[in-house]
């Protein structure tokens, strides 16, 4: 296939993957970033290469940092899909056109992969930079290589590596080169039994960083990992065919069915609408929640939580009865362990003058990373709690960490002015309002009973509307039936 | 001649920028505050930073017993090596600390400050202590961990990572020799894993004449006996104030396991339907030491609940307990909750916390440590360990002329551990932080809390090989309670 005439068809996939998730999936570019706190530090950069596959997870959370501002992130995040697309074309080392978009397989099966909220971009960094590896080596082959990249490259990319060691295998078909798996097992148990002593064997042989959760490893991630290998072996070994442009334009529209019902089944509704709330909640548009929710909304606590938040934001809590309701749940979740359901209940709470219990809830969100992450969003929060509740040195703490990140170091630097200084906290709206409302009594939180709660905060001031509006429709719904038990 | 070399070499230092130097009558403000703390000579340099902004610290180190040493830098950093050397030349006299820092192009020296090194060697291998991020019920990144009190060398005892959704919990060691080991794991997975000579055995401690498995653990100076108690532990969260978290039991009994046999050897009086907890054994192990407050419907009353230091006799011998439960201090006599007892290794003291309430001082900024005299029954305040946050989970080293306490008092909020001495008379000393190559880069940055430390004679060997599938396989002991 003429060269221009791939850059054309690799810039026009580049532009849909940005559309992709620029337009259509913009809230799992917000998702990944706030799951993830990166640090222009070397204590960073050294944390992540104490595992494997650390410089590809390094590299993954560096440019998912950018999903800050989506337009940018979904930019950067499809050029590692066409990176990887045209590191497959390369090393199928093919001049017929009719095979071309088979090299699209791999990529489009990341973008299904990526459906699951867990699959982390450091896998798709893994194979771009094993891919890349291995046409290193298919260019210009050698014996030190292999010798030196196995090992550098399972502790830099992690298990992907497996997949330069199939090509060295396969490509050359040498006997002796059977002996490079047998390396790279020696390497893996070597590296287990010496840096990776605190991972469990499964996590060394299939990854530490590609999925959030930890033992776990779905199977479209290893059939993601094979594509990388097996598409280029197919194209190899495919004659051309007669009629290729037909040939081409078939394969194409097949692999473009198959992507689009393939992200419609891995891409889960219900998941992404309550993560776009949250989103939304995020960047404060309330309108479009409740748009949103006014077209479609999943029945859920959390999302019902969100609905209801935006509803009494935007002066509309009278229509609450026009949108689902789960009961009081509906209202303020109780607390559950995971990345998504403690979110919007802690953004009622902060807004509401719970001032602990969003720093709990936001405390518990953050640490809910099973893979250890934190979370710029998060740490804001508690950042922000910290500093009405006037304990600054905390505050100072997280806002010295912050401040080593790319966009949350200005709004750490602007926060840093006011640890300790009254008078500006005092001229804050946010902070001042919050100081004004949150709890003076000291008493021991208890979800059973938030009615009370509720009514505490609402009579403590008489301003603090939402806390009164929130005890009402707490009560209407406990009346409803749909209470808390 | 070193010496002239040294002061010739500061002195050029401080010429040759062309900067003008001024003295202040104050003391430097470093971090930590080291000033006037009594020190072993085998802890490790006693690094600082200069907290002024200072762009460069020039530190001179003299020994009133001889020696000196100087450092230059962003910060206080000493070579480990002379400083060890420095220190064991003047063990039971003073190191004076000079100290001059710069900022902009003014030097500013300031009032010298000492450190005592003490007497009574600290010869324990280092510290064990469990480290994650504090706060609320999640956690994530967790694990054991020692750390070489001659050194700034950590090394992970069990992480979390190693076995993931599993909490590992409270550790003890026999008397900190680590060759008797026992932590406990929480989760789905969940036992008390003991070491014994090097064996390691995963135990399902909860019977059906017990409420629960093993939560709060002591060696009997024998090794042939462990003390738990068993609770029923609870979170809650305060809606105000300067604590978060409140930690509180709504059940809570003691008994004792023998880890030969690994039967439970129990008592009714140690049984009842008030909160028993925190069992210690004396140093001749012949008294079992814990906590007991009357039955209050927490959390309501969680206020109102008081512990107080009780004593049990226990024979050995006969694995029996006495038939009677003496009252040492009584914690709702004074209005206050005595926790974690603590007797010190040489069989004089009993260190504990007294706080307001609870059984949880940790949480508590009122909680301060006191120590019982055992040969007169006296009791005082441990002055110079505490401060005005919280000290809590305290211990003694082996010689039970060292104690390390953690406490809140750089931030409020993440405990860090600080070390003190005891004399024979129990006096304190003024406890410093546990010393770090740059502690003010890894206290501030750091989001691990410090928690349960205890000092280690020698090295733990905790072997992680086998601890993932040993863990999931799920194959426990079970102990049997004693007939």
């Amino acid at each position: 296939m003429r060269k221009d005439a791939q850059i054309i068809v690799s810039s026009v996939f580049w532009l849909a993957m940005a559309l992709f998730w620029f337009l259509a999936y913009p809230q799992a570019l917000g998702f990944q970033e706030q799951n993830q706190l990166f640090l222009f530090t070397w204590d960073y950069l050294g944390e992540r290469l104490s595992v494997t596959g650390g410089l590809a997870d390094w590299i993954a959370e560096f440019l998912t940092q950018f999903n800050y501002i989506p337009w940018l992130g979904a930019l950067l995040l499809s050029g590692l899909f066409v990176l990887l697309q045209m590191l497959v074309w390369k090393l199928s080392d093919s001049e017929s056109l009719e095979w071309y978009p088979l090299s699209y397989i791999p990529s489009l099966l990341v973008l299904m992969h990526m459906g699951d909220i867990y699959a982390m971009p450091a896998h798709l960094a893994a194979l771009v930079l094993t891919a890349a590896l291995s046409l290193v080596y298919m260019r210009k082959p050698s014996l030190w290589l292999p010798l030196v990249a196995i090992p550098l490259g399972f502790w830099l990319i992690g298990p992907a590596i497996w997949i330069f060691v199939l090509f060295v295998v396969f490509f050359h078909r040498k006997p002796a080169d059977l002996l490079y798996p047998l390396y790279l097992l020696a390497i893996i148990f070597l590296y287990r039994a010496t840096f990776m002593q605190q991972y469990p064997p499964k996590s060394v042989f299939f990854g530490v960083n590609y999925y959030r959760w930890p033992l776990t490893v779905p199977v479209l991630q290893l059939v993601v990992a094979a594509s990388v290998f097996v598409v280029p072996v197919i194209v190899r070994s495919l004659p051309k065919a007669r009629n290729s442009l037909m040939v081409a334009v078939s394969l194409a529209c097949v692999i473009v069915a198959g992507a689009f019902f393939g992200v419609r089944a891995t891409y889960g509704r219900d998941t992404y609408e309550i993560i776009a709330y949250d989103q939304l909640i995020r960047h404060e548009k309330w309108q479009k929640v409740v748009d949103r929710a006014s077209l479609y909304q999943p029945k859920s606590d959390i999302g019902c939580v969100s609905v209801n938040l935006a509803l009494f934001m935007t002066g509309k809590m009278d229509l609450m009865d026009d949108f689902y309701q789960c009961g009081t749940r509906g209202l303020i979740m109780p607390r559950v362990r995971d990345l998504i359901s403690n979110v919007s209940s802690y953004e009622v709470f902060w807004r509401m003058g719970f001032v602990n219990s969003a720093l709990r809830y936001a405390f518990d969100s953050q640490e809910s990373e099973m893979n250890y992450r934190k979370s710029g969003r998060f740490m804001s929060k508690m950042a922000e709690c910290q500093i009405v509740n006037g304990r600054y040195e905390v505050a100072r703490k997280y806002l010295d960490i912050l401040k080593h990140s790319l966009f949350y170091s200005k709004w750490a630097k602007s926060k840093e002015l006011l640890l300790g200084n009254e008078g500006l906290i005092a001229a804050d709206p946010v902070y001042s309002y919050l100081r004004a409302v949150k709890f003076s009594d000291r008493f021991l939180f208890n979800y059973g009973e938030m009615d009370k709660m509720l009514y505490i905060l609402a009579a403590r001031n008489e301003n603090n509307i939402m806390a009164r509006s929130y005890f009402m429709a707490w009560k209407r719904l406990q009346e409803a039936g749909g209470g808390e038990q | 001649m070193r010496r002239l070399l040294t002061m010739a070499a500061a002195a050029l230092l401080l010429v040759s920028c062309g900067r003008t130097t001024v003295s202040s009558n104050t003391l430097p403000p470093i971090f930590p505050d080291y000033a006037d703390v009594t020190i072993p000579a085998q802890i490790a340099p006693m690094n600082f930073n200069l907290m002024n902004g200072a762009k460069r610290v020039y530190v001179r180190v003299r020994g009133t017993k001889g020696g000196e040493m100087t450092v230059s830098g962003k910060y206080a950093r000493f070579n480990p090596r002379r400083w060890h050397e420095l220190a064991a030349a003047n063990v039971g006299g003073d190191l004076i600390f000079t100290v001059l820092g710069r900022t902009g192009k003014v030097w500013t020296q300031y009032r010298d400050f000492k450190m005592h090194v003490s007497e009574y060697p600290l010869e324990d291998y280092g510290v064990t202590y469990r480290r994650f991020a504090p706060g609320y019920e999640t956690y994530s990144r967790i694990g054991l961990y020692q750390r070489c009190l001659g050194s700034f060398k950590e090394t992970p005892m069990v992480e979390g990572s190693l076995i993931p959704g599993q909490c590992v919990g409270c550790h003890t060691a026999n008397a900190t020799d680590p060759q008797q080991f026992l932590f406990h794991v929480r989760g789905k997975h969940g036992a008390t894993v003991m070491q014994l000579e090097g064996e390691r055995k995963w135990l399902a401690t909860k019977t059906d004449s017990t409420i629960g498995n093993a939560v709060y653990s002591y060696w009997h100076p024998s090794g042939n006996f462990a003390a738990h108690s068993t609770n029923f532990i609870h979170q809650n969260f305060w809606t105000a104030g300067n604590s978060y978290v409140e930690v509180y039991d709504d059940a809570s009994d003691v008994f004792v396991h023998n880890v030969r046999t690994d039967e439970l050897i129990l008592s009714p009086l140690l049984m009842t339907s008030d909160f028993e907890t925190f069992p210690a054994f004396s140093r001749d192990g012949k008294t079992l030491f814990f906590c007991s407050a009357p039955e209050r419907n927490v959390p309501a009353e969680a206020e109102d609940v008081h512990y107080s230091l009780c004593a049990i006799g226990f024979d050995p011998e006969t694995q029996t307990f006495a038939d009677h439960v003496d009252t040492i201090i009584n914690g709702p006599a004074i209005g206050k909750s005595i926790t974690f007892p603590r007797p010190s290794y040489d069989g004089k003291w009993l260190m504990f916390s007294l706080a307001d309430f609870g059984c949880f001082p940790n949480n508590h900024m009122e909680s301060e440590l006191y120590l019982l005299d055992l040969r007169d029954g006296s009791v005082k305040p441990m002055t110079g360990a505490n401060s005005e946050y919280n000290e809590s989970f305290h211990n003694w080293s082996s010689d039970s002329h060292w104690i390390l306490v953690t406490s809140r008092r750089i931030d409020s909020l993440y405990n860090c551990i600080y070390i003190s001495s005891v004399d024979e008379e129990g006096n304190t000393t003024k406890s410093f932080l546990l010393p770090q190559r740059n502690p003010w880069k890894f206290y501030h940055n750091t989001l691990f809390t410090f928690n349960v430390p205890d000092f280690t004679k020698t090295r733990v060997e905790s072997k992680a090989r086998g601890l993932f599938k040993e863990a999931y396989s799920d194959k426990r002991v079970q102990v049997k309670v004693k007939e």
